[in-house]
């Protein structure tokens, strides 16, 4: 039975060479991946964020490759509906469906190997049912960036566990109960025609740096420094606000984690703090950095209080941090999981 | 009564060590005479030696090692190397390093500015938005737990 | 205490100096205080325990900054006064808010992650104490809960306290007596008794 999923396979390697063990732990990863196109599953999950601080039950419906959740958390609930190609917030109460599309990441399976390594660590149960337990880390570390509980039978994670960088669970759902194979109805991943619609988002990384630099009106450039592994997936435009507010963004990928930059023109973004700035405002346009030097503000000096106009900027999520670096002429803003001096290496990079 | 009043508004004070000298004796003489001011007295002080009983509580096992792999992360910026080299050229150095200082504005320290999650601006949301939509797609993805973070994005924006 | 005050200063110079050792002699003197003083502001162990971290990072990388060596504990308390002000303030506070939210309801099903009174058992009694006057201690204003736990439980005088939130020592003396009443009224349970003279 073990013999079957490939996971024993790696247990009962040891001497058989680390290779063809890794080969095959990661078989099983990968086959995870495409469990809901083989089986439904229809179960409840709890699931957390940044070590609990948030946490939910989620319903959770798939099948044919496709997911619906629909979470529980206090008074709050809320559903997610994953068709594989839109991701969709749905809001009954409100008929309303907020879609994004879904980003399809081609990302070639090839690379998380080469800048991972997958390791089976035994066996567990989870919902009453037998898994075998992997946790994936970056070579030549030992922090996990992954840790899964694959299904026996079927390959489903059923537990599935992502670290930051600093090796800080940012996110967890392990399921509660689990069924696999019952009736999914096709209609639970559709939003009823009658309910209104809102589009959010790019098409996903598609263009090229030079297509995306013709759609935006500026030369998009590629910072020069990225951390050790991360290749470009491609470009995009990103899209918000009443007044289509947009920049220029950059996807890229290590196999598992993501990072993302985005570049706009200085000047182009309406309503910046401490003053007004024209739309289109002209290449090179630049304004004095309110925030420089002193005027740290609260803190004590220790970097810490209200930004100045053109201050560096850090939000960190516990999850992820975004950084906006101002450039010369671009402004840049770059989200990932990474210290924040790396996030501020890759900013300075792309002029 | 009237005395035990005005007394009354002093025993706290009194109990941390906070009256001048003729204050205090005045609590004293009347302590000494009134039983209820005295019991009150007691009960403040006892408040004060329940709390130094209290005591702190150690962090967290493996907070050190954390703090000890932040401060590789963040190499303190060469504190001695400026000084030293100017000591060492003599005053022609400190001119250059000040006209320099003039010219290029004073060595700016590269550390962004933290900006609460709830704080962060349209543009930052939209990029951090964004973002986590691509996580969601990304290989071994946690949907169900970037489907919690992208709610409370929402909650925060 | 001012053999130790020698200490710190010598501590503070070499760790000043660069020498890492030094700083983690510091480190163990003072984290559980400083731990315990965040604690006493945000609750949430996890995210005191964060803020534990981020005030020695800070510590360390500014150090070079600091002239008086002598100064080095309340310089440490105001750095971690600042953080926890600003995380208060900010984003981060809230999303506790909106997970205590979360997690209320679901109160039975759901452990709760942060290792809250997960104490031996041979503390039983002195713990429960404890509990009661940590419960009364957060039914104080910011200000005063501040003072109380640098004076008591770290033992820091009026001055140096003074110094950490940038008020008079008199204004400290003054927070400390509101909060001393405010105690004795809430937990009158353990501290009126028939026996003087303490």
């Amino acid at each position: 039975m073990r013999a079957r999923l490939g996971i024993a396979a790696a247990a009962l390697a040891l001497c058989a060479g680390a290779a063809l063990a890794q080969s095959s732990v990661w078989q099983a990863v990968w086959r995870s991946e495409g469990a809901t196109e083989r089986t439904s599953v229809v179960g409840r999950a709890r699931t957390m964020t940044l070590a609990g601080q948030m946490t939910a039950t989620a319903r959770v419906r798939a099948a044919k490759g496709k997911l619906r959740l629909d979470y529980e958390a206090g008074r709050h609930s809320w559903s997610l509906i994953d068709n594989g190609r839109e991701l969709i917030r749905v809001n009954p109460r409100a008929q309303e469906a907020l879609v994004h599309p879904r980003p399809a990441l081609a990302v070639d399976r090839k690379l998380a190997e080469q800048n991972y390594e997958a390791r089976a660590l035994g066996e567990d149960h989870i919902a009453g049912r037998p898994v075998e337990m992997i946790v994936i880390v970056p070579r030549g570390g030992e922090q996990a960036t992954v840790k899964l509980w694959l299904d026996r039978e079927t390959g489903f994670a059923l537990k599935r566990e992502r670290y930051s960088a600093e090796g800080n669970l940012t996110t967890g759902t392990e399921y509660l109960e689990v069924e696999f194979g019952a009736p999914v109805s096709g209609e639970v991943f559709l939003v009823p025609e009658t309910w209104r619609r809102t589009a959010r988002g790019g098409q996903g990384p598609r263009l090229s740096l030079a297509e995306l630099g013709r759609v935006m009106g500026f030369a998009v450039r590629e910072p020069r420094y990225v951390p050790a592994g991360y290749v470009l997936l491609g470009g995009d435009v990103r899209e918000w606000g009443r007044r289509r507010a947009r920049m220029a963004e950059l996807r890229y990928t290590d196999g598992l984690r993501v990072l993302s930059v985005f570049e706009r023109e200085k000047g182009e973004r309406m309503g910046e703090r401490g003053g007004r700035r024209r739309r289109g405002g002209g290449r090179g346009e630049h304004h004095r950095g309110g925030g420089r030097g002193g005027g740290r503000g609260r803190g004590g000096g220790f970097g810490f209080g209200p930004p100045g106009r053109e201050q560096m900027t850090l939000v960190d999520r516990g999850t992820e941090k975004a950084l906006r670096y101002f450039g010369r002429e671009l402004v840049v803003v770059v989200v990932g999981d990474l210290t924040a001096e790396e996030l501020v290496r890759v900013a300075r990079s792309v002029e | 009564m009237k005395a035990c009043e005005l007394i009354r508004g002093k025993l706290a004070e009194y109990a941390v060590g906070g009256l001048r000298r003729r204050a205090r004796a005045r609590v004293e003489a009347h302590v000494g005479e009134c039983e209820r001011c005295r019991a009150e007295l007691a009960a403040l002080k006892r408040t004060g030696a329940l709390l130094d009983e209290v005591g702190a509580d150690d962090a967290p096992a493996g907070t050190w090692e954390a703090v000890r792999q932040r401060m590789t992360e963040h190499p303190r910026a060469g504190v001695r190397a400026r000084p030293r080299w100017a000591w060492a050229m003599g005053g022609v150095a400190l001119v250059l390093v000040a006209l320099a200082v003039l010219l290029i504005g004073p060595p700016r320290v590269e550390e962004p500015v933290l900006v609460a999650a709830a704080e962060a601006d349209e543009e930052m949301q939209a990029t951090m938005d964004g973002h986590l939509s691509a996580v969601w797609a990304a290989p071994l993805s946690d949907v169900a737990g970037v489907g919690l973070r992208m709610a409370a994005l929402e909650n925060d924006g | 205490m001012s053999e130790d005050r020698d200490e710190v200063r010598e501590l503070a110079a070499r760790a000043r100096a660069g020498e890492v050792g030094a700083f983690e002699a510091l480190y163990q003197m003072h984290q559980a205080g400083i731990y315990t003083f965040i604690r006493s502001q945000v609750r949430e162990a996890e995210l005191a325990a964060d803020l534990t971290q981020d005030t020695f990072v800070r510590a360390w990388e500014s150090l070079p900054r600091l002239r008086k060596v002598g100064a080095f504990r309340g310089w440490l308390y105001q750095i971690a006064r600042n953080l926890v002000r600003d995380e208060v303030k900010s984003g981060r506070a809230r999303l506790e808010m909106l997970a205590s939210a979360v997690v209320s309801e679901q109160g039975a099903e759901l452990p709760e992650p942060a290792a809250e009174g997960e104490r031996p058992e041979d503390l039983v009694v002195s713990e429960e104490v404890k509990g009661e006057i940590w419960r009364a201690l957060e039914s104080l204003p910011a200000e005063q809960r501040e003072a109380v736990v640098m004076h008591h439980m770290e033992g820091m005088g009026m001055k140096e306290i003074a110094e950490v939130m940038r008020v008079r020592p008199g204004t400290v003396m003054s927070r400390l007596a509101r909060a001393r009443e405010a105690l004795r009224k809430r937990l009158s349970e353990y501290v009126e008794g028939s026996d003087e003279g303490m």
